[in-house]
């Protein structure tokens, strides 16, 4: 049996490699996978198999890239910093993954949505599996702290420009997921 | 295969403990490689790291000193440098708002390839490596089978596109153009011709170093200047020349008395003595009449009309036949008024200004010493007959002994600093080249393909950018030199930096040449790439798009127009965001791709095994600064022998640790590298002589005659060139009548203006209005995406006119956990916008009222549309709007996109057929049209 955690990140980095870039045939092999196993992602494996590779290219270009302007914008700091990359809440997360030993790998600014669900995922690990009851206590405070400063409040934003702009299944259903696996962790 | 579900897991990670996905993949999160930050760590460590940086902005072609704080690796506060003293710590509203360049979500982030239809505007993200290799394998199909001439670069409308320069010279194709083709070439003609030079501007830039009688070094901050006149020129508002509009205010304030002529009361006119409300198109009539009257009333005897200083006779050639010349237009008549060309009543009839006024100035510029007389962008550059003015105004300035006297003018463009030499122009010229002409191999060097200087604009010293599109359409003819006879195709056009789609001359024209399809269905010009931070209309043309680093992220220099030898250094701030490289790096690596599909001339050895970082390339240019020569009184350096070429530091100069080689007439210092311009603030400056004019030369002038040349040796050379070829007239020349370049005092009118030239006086009742531009902050095609600037008005072109909108459904509530639904609404009223302005009374005439939605349309039938604002402050029977600050329609960056439909264009009504006929200017500002209530 798959644990909790063991769920909570599956979740977590599925829908981190599916805000990384425009879906790939390996991604959405695995997306298969996932839905073999997790009745909830039925939906969006089968949105993605009723679509081209190409086509969900395409669409995911028209949402987060362009070029110019685009209806979703992934970094936190456009919701909490007047439009902005790299307001001081793109510095606040970057301090939290400082405070864990962390440092991102590309010249992408810190809160782009992909770094945060991996972000949480560490911390969701932390909270199981860190040796010391106190470091196991001190993740949990640090995700629930991240999730309250620098998730759930601009996340749902992005799920709802998803689900007004998307003109595919896939879109829609990949923001229903996120915005529910974002309100699981705010509620938990 | 099929997993089962602990296999999937598995697959991932044996085990929870291990499963870290996070540390893996694209995003991923590592362990960092210096310790982790914990609570024990000292708050200091943790808070902030703040530094500074002196560099240089690029955002429009200003290229202030800048002095830059970062917090944390991000930008925090942005002002100007003080060491600089080009702007003297001082930057105006778009050079503080690089925050909103930088920081944009929208701008170019990763390499693009398109996959839709040009100018659709669908991309898809690629690799580098893929995008380099897509260009590559297309430039080199395109080389094999049309040669190398058939590409052309445009390096665009910054001043450190010499990485792209070299690695386009190199690949063997002599086009490289870049944003001075079609800035105001026309206003630089006289100065060109007659001096060697390029700019002229009022001496009023302050501090200037000056080595002063005693010896000693000062940073001097007296104003000279008893008068300056600009006519068409507006350095109050978003010019190159930064330092103008504190520098004229400084001026009066120490008495000068400052004359503006422009057909609109612009922020310069607002702080001028005297505004003269010109009609637009005639400052060549104005000119024409100062130098009549002074010619005609100098009396050297008379101190109050001792207009002319003999001595400019001793330093020039030509004079004699230039003055006979110009005499000989005195007695015919002009067909448009019946008046002597040049009296004061012809020039009254033409410009709408009163005779007496005309005297006035005539007189008072001939009689005040120093005076300055300085024209402009708009006011010349943008006409047909700008090198009429241009050569005149140079030609006023010299006969007053105003030129390279304290407080007259200056050409700065000869006493800037040298930062270059290594774009591999040298290269081109001497690259030996061969073709099959008529039927005969020809042997020459790939300079003499050259599209403009071989083709239909021989005299066009920097390129007819705004006539490409009939070369794209057409293909080039070489009618001159050794490969007359030959053409070619163009088939690709590579973009860095600039928007000539939508400025160069219509963008109707050259969307249509772009997008123009063989019989088999494929684009006639097969690549098409843009280079850039920003995504323009050019960029929505493109095959491939890649991401240049912001002038905050990448290296550079700036030397802009000063009026001693300055250069400073543009460097890095912050690393550059997503995938954006700097110049040299993409220059390194499409040399690599050419290199690898197969292409003989680009080897590491000048690319990618020569320039390992940026600085190498920069430190390489900057040997040859400053490269000016030790001349004046007293000399910059009098400890150094005079006439010789300055090379090295400023403090290796002044203490005489130089080596002195007395062949090439040059004195070497320890070379300028970027660490030394890091160390001083980021700047060099060298001082100047006080008494130019004192020179052998009568001043600091670049002539191959050493004199300042009324017989012009440079047209006089490309005449000779011409006839070497059989002598045929370039068309556009021939519109002109005129059938050789002149030589000597030259007229012609402008186009499109039916109150001076008989063609168009037909369309003076239909057409009543001429419509001419002015360059406001919100111009610069890629300022738009800079929506600070929509909260400022400015000139009665850019207003709060925007129509009530709602956009981007984003904000949360900042406190955090609770999101605000909804969507930000800028209030009709709230926002500026491009506008058309128009005299009050035309729109009382008209039934008009400010806000309302007019159509232009001129006799061409083009149209644009815009919302017309009602203002006193303008000329009536002229409409002006501001140049590429409305009607764009890339979804670049910016509220003004969303604007699109209800703000004007004057570009999409401008003539696509003329071109200023020697420079190859578009004649941005020379049409006529009627004004219909939409």
């Amino acid at each position: 049996m798959e644990t909790e955690v063991e769920g909570l990140l599956r979740r977590l980095e599925t829908l981190r490699d599916a805000f990384a870039e425009p879906p790939t045939a390996a991604f959405l092999t695995k997306l298969d996978e996932v839905a073999e196993f997790d009745p909830q992602w039925h939906a969006l494996a089968s949105a993605a198999r009723s679509a081209t590779t190409e086509s969900l290219a395409d669409e995911w270009m028209r949402l987060f890239e362009g070029p110019g302007r685009f209806p979703v914008v992934l970094f936190g700091s456009y919701y909490l910093d007047e439009e902005q990359l790299m307001g001081p809440s793109t510095l606040g997360v970057l301090d939290a993954y400082s405070r864990w030993g962390l440092e991102k790998s590309e010249s992408t600014p810190a809160d782009h949505l992909a770094y945060e669900l991996g972000f949480l995922g560490f911390l969701s690990d932390r909270c199981e599996t860190a040796e010391s009851p106190e470091e196991r206590e001190r993740a949990r405070r640090e995700r629930d702290e991240f999730v309250t400063k620098y998730v759930a409040n601009w996340v749902p934003a992005v799920a709802e420009n998803m689900e007004a702009h998307s003109e595919t299944a896939y879109f829609r259903e990949l923001a229903r997921l996120l915005r529910g696996e974002i309100a699981a962790l705010t509620a938990s | 295969m099929k997993l089962t579900r602990r296999q999937f897991i598995g697959a991932s990670a044996t085990a929870a403990a291990t499963y870290s996905f996070w540390g893996i993949g694209r995003y991923a999160l590592a362990q960092s490689r210096s310790s982790a930050i914990s609570d024990a760590t000292p708050v200091d460590k943790v808070l902030r790291e703040e530094k500074t940086f002196y560099t240089s902005d690029a955002f429009c072609a200003s290229e202030c000193g800048l002095k830059v704080t970062t917090l944390n690796g991000v930008i925090s506060t942005i002002y100007g440098n003080v060491h600089v003293p080009y702007n003297a710590g001082t930057i105006c509203a778009k050079g503080g708002s690089g925050k909103q360049v930088i920081y944009s979500p929208y701008r170019l982030k990763y390499p693009m390839i398109r996959v839709g239809a040009r100018g659709e505007g669908k991309f898809r993200r690629a690799s580098w490596s893929e995008a380099a290799a897509y260009i590559a394998t297309r430039l080199e199909h395109i080389k094999k089978q049309y040669g190398p001439e058939s590409v052309i670069m445009d390096g665009g409308d910054m001043t450190d596109q010499d990485p792209y320069w070299r690695l386009f010279y190199t690949y063997g194709t002599p086009n490289c153009a870049q944003h001075g083709a079609i800035c105001d070439t026309p206003r630089r003609f006289g100065p060109q011709v007659i001096e060697g030079g390029m700019r002229i501007e009022p001496d009023l830039m302050r501090p200037v170093l000056v080595r002063q009688p005693d010896g000693s070094l000062k940073n001097d901050y007296s104003y000279a200047n008893k008068m300056v006149i600009y006519v068409g020129w507006n350095p109050f508002v978003a010019t190159r020349i930064n330092y103008e509009s504190r520098g004229t205010l400084a001026a009066k304030a120490n008495g000068a008395k400052i004359v503006v002529v422009d057909p609109a009361f612009s922020n310069t006119a607002a702080q001028a003595d005297w505004w003269l409300p010109i009609r637009p198109g005639t400052d060549a009539d104005l000119f024409a009449a100062m130098l009549r009257y002074i010619i005609s009333n100098n009396s050297p005897g008379d101190p109050e009309r001792n207009y002319i200083d003999p001595t400019f006779l001793e330093y020039s050639i030509g004079w004699p036949a230039f003055e006979a010349a110009f005499r000989s237009w005195w007695n015919k008549t002009d067909p448009v008024n019946g008046l002597p060309y040049f009296s004061l009543e012809w020039t009254a009839q033409r410009t709408g200004l009163a005779a007496s006024d005309i005297r006035e100035l005539a007189h008072e510029f001939g009689s005040t010493k120093p005076a300055a007389l300085v024209w402009g962008m708009n006011g010349t550059g943008h006409h047909f007959n700008g090198e009429v003015v241009s050569t005149i105004g140079t030609a006023l300035n010299v006969i007053t002994g105003n030129f390279d006297a304290p407080g007259g003018v200056i050409d700065t463009a000869l006493v800037r600093s040298n930062k270059g030499g290594n774009n591999a122009s040298d290269y081109i010229k001497a690259n030996p080249a061969q073709r099959v002409v008529n039927g005969k191999t020809v042997t020459g060097t790939s300079w003499d393909l050259e599209m403009d200087n071989n083709g239909a604009w021989p005299a066009a010293f920097w390129g007819a950018l705004g006539a490409y599109p009939k070369q794209f359409a057409e293909g080039v003819q070489i009618q001159y030199g050794p490969f007359a006879g030959y053409s070619y195709p163009i088939k690709a056009f590579v973009v860095r930096g600039g928007n000539p789609i939508l400025s160069a001359s219509t963008k109707d024209r050259w969307s249509e040449v772009v997008t123009a399809k063989d019989a088999s269905g494929a684009y006639k010009t097969e690549l098409m790439v843009c280079i850039d931070t920003a995504y323009l209309e050019t960029g929505m043309y493109a095959d491939v798009i890649l991401p240049e680093a912001s002038y905050f992220e990448r290296m550079g220099l700036s030397d802009i127009y000063p009026s001693e030898p300055v250069m400073y250094l543009r460097q890095p701030v912050v690393e550059p965001l997503f995938e954006a490289k700097n110049q040299v790096e993409i220059m390194n690596l499409l040399a690599k791709a050419l290199h690898d599909a197969g292409d003989p001339d680009i080897q590491a050895k000048d690319f990618w095994g020569k320039y390992h970082v940026q600085d190498d390339f920069w430190n390489e240019a900057l040997l040859k600064a400053p490269g000016t020569t030790n001349v004046g009184k007293p000399l910059p350096y009098p400890h150094l022998p005079e006439g010789y070429k300055l090379l090295g530091t400023p403090d290796s100069l002044e203490a005489g640790r130089v080596q002195i080689d007395h062949t090439k007439q040059q004195v070497q210092g320890d070379p300028v590298t970027v660490d030394w311009l890091r160390a001083h603030n980021g700047v060099a400056v060298w001082p100047m002589a006080w008494y130019r004019q004192l020179a052998k030369s009568g001043g600091i002038i670049a002539t191959k005659s050493g004199k300042m040349e009324f017989q012009f040796g440079e047209m006089e050379k490309i005449n000779a060139f011409m006839a070497q070829s059989g002598g045929k007239t370039p068309y556009m020349l021939e519109k002109t009548g005129m059938s050789q370049f002149p030589t000597t005092f030259f007229w012609y009118e402008t186009v499109w203006n039916p109150y001076t030239n008989s063609n168009y006086a037909k369309y003076r009742d239909e057409y009543p209005f001429q419509l001419i531009s002015g360059r406001i902050h919100q111009s610069m095609s890629a300022t738009q995406y800079v929506d600070w600037l929509g909260r400022i008005s400015e000139e009665h072109l850019w207003m709060p006119l925007n129509d009530d909108k709602t956009y981007h459904p984003t904000v949360v509530d900042a406190t955090g956990g609770r999101q605000v639904a909804g969507v930000h609404r800028l209030r009709a009223g709230a926002w500026s916008i491009a506008v058309i302005q128009m005299n009050a009374a035309d729109g009382r005439h008209l039934g008009l009222q400010t806000g309302d939605v007019v159509r232009l349309r001129n006799p061409l039938g083009l149209e644009t549309r815009g919302k017309v604002w009602l203002s006193e402050l303008i000329r009536p029977g002229v409409l002006r709007v501001p140049p590429g600050a409305g009607n764009r329609m890339t979804p670049g960056m910016g509220q003004t996109y969303e604007y699109r439909n209800i703000t004007p264009s004057s570009n999409k009504l401008l003539d696509p057929d003329l071109s200023s006929p020697i420079t190859g200017m578009s004649s941005y500002n020379d049409m006529v049209v009627k004004v219909i209530k939409a």
